[in-house]
């Protein structure tokens, strides 16, 4: 579903249940700008009572190890890297490119 | 403020009478609005101009929903009987503003909606953060705290349409009718409703402050939308239109006869599942 008006920018969401614990990774939305992302962030991930969530655009993320954007998904491991890291990544979070 | 805090209500017995009339007044014209904001919001639940967008009308949906219901279950006790109010008022019952009466036909009807009614109700929930009602108040946080996303919402978007001159045509032809409606909402210089809740210490305003913090919140916004409604005169927001009193209601709160259309008031009232209402 497209929208004419605006173009989108991927925001990751990032939230977590009480102050003592880190941040987590919960998802992704999709927004024109910060403002939404925030919104749309709260109401999508909604399934947990947050104690703090934060959006970030997917572009302020560096990669560290990999050549690839980060929170890429799916595709085959590159050849002759069968690092445990990719094995265990956590299934199902964010949009497919 | 120099007055003695003066005692609490802990209940709707403890209410004066006139008081009682006049809170029972308000909270169903509250409840009114929100059950039928709620639709309003569900109607766009699918297609909104994005995904994200439509899951959050679903959001605020459910939310106006659930205020709705807690506010109609508090009016058992202002002598309303809930299961009729829910499930057997005709239109002209309802209490509820005539921009809800009919679904919102595109896109920037329905931001009004977001951006101005919903506003209008949270000011006043907001006006009773610190009632004398005690029993409202720990309803009233939990609402503001979710209707925060709906202003939020409606702030993004209205900037966002507003960024294309064919985004702030579309919003200003309906934010206009929109902008009055809510206006008079509030109801006029002495409305007795908000004078006698203010008074009793029930609201932390009357209509003229009610109304004053409304555009202090939805004025710069449609001010940046180019939309010419507001203007700040010596550091208040002021509204560019006045208030038309000839024919508004002082009960329903709102100019136009008439109610929810008959597809919106058979859906209100839960008609199709009226056999699955037992006692």
């Amino acid at each position: 579903m497209g929208n004419p008006l605006v173009d989108d920018t991927v925001f990751e969401v990032f939230a977590r249940r009480k102050r003592a614990d880190r941040f987590e990774h919960v998802g992704t939305v999709t927004a024109p700008g910060p403002d939404l992302a925030r919104v749309y962030a709260w109401q999508t991930y909604d399934e947990q009572k947050w104690f703090e969530m934060a959006v970030a655009p997917r572009e302020a993320f560096s990669p560290v190890n990999r050549d690839e954007a980060p929170f890429t998904l799916g595709g085959p491991p590159p050849v002759g890297e069968g690092s445990p890291a990719d094995t265990d990544s956590p299934p199902g979070y964010g949009v497919p490119e | 403020m120099t007055e003695a805090k003066r005692e609490g209500f802990p209940s709707v017995e403890a209410l004066p009478s006139d008081v009682r009339e006049q809170l029972g007044n308000l909270l169903l014209a509250l409840a009114d609005n929100k059950r039928l904001l709620g639709m309003r919001y569900a109607d766009w639940m699918l297609g909104a101009p994005s995904l994200e967008a439509g899951i959050a009308c679903s959001a605020m949906a459910q939310d106006e929903w659930g205020h709705g219901r807690i506010v109609y279950a508090m009016l058992r006790d202002f002598g309303f009987d809930p299961s009729h109010l829910e499930h057997e008022r005709q239109p002209e019952e309802y209490r509820s503003i005539e921009l809800l009466d009919e679904p919102s036909e595109a896109w920037p009807q329905l931001l009004a909606l977001n951006l101005l009614v919903d506003t209008a109700l949270s000011v006043v929930f907001e006006a009773m953060q610190e009632s004398r009602f005690e029993p409202i108040l720990y309803k009233v946080r939990k609402l503001l705290d979710e209707e925060r996303f709906h202003f939020e919402h409606g702030r993004g978007w209205t900037a966002l349409m507003a960024s294309k001159p064919s985004g702030r045509e579309s919003m200003a032809s309906v934010f206009a009718p929109a902008w009055d409606a809510c206006l008079s909402w509030f109801g006029p210089a002495d409305d007795e409703l908000f004078t006698a809740l203010h008074a009793a210490g029930i609201t932390a305003s009357d209509a003229e402050g009610l109304r004053a913090r409304w555009l202090e919140r939805v004025g710069p916004v449609v001010e940046k939308a180019g939309l010419g409604l507001a203007a700040t005169v010596e550091g208040a927001w002021q509204s560019r239109t006045d208030p038309a009193w000839s024919t508004w209601d002082p009960i329903r709160r709102r100019t136009a006869d008439g109610g929810p259309d008959p597809d919106t008031l058979a859906r209100v009232r839960g008609d199709r599942n009226r056999q699955l209402l037992m006692d």
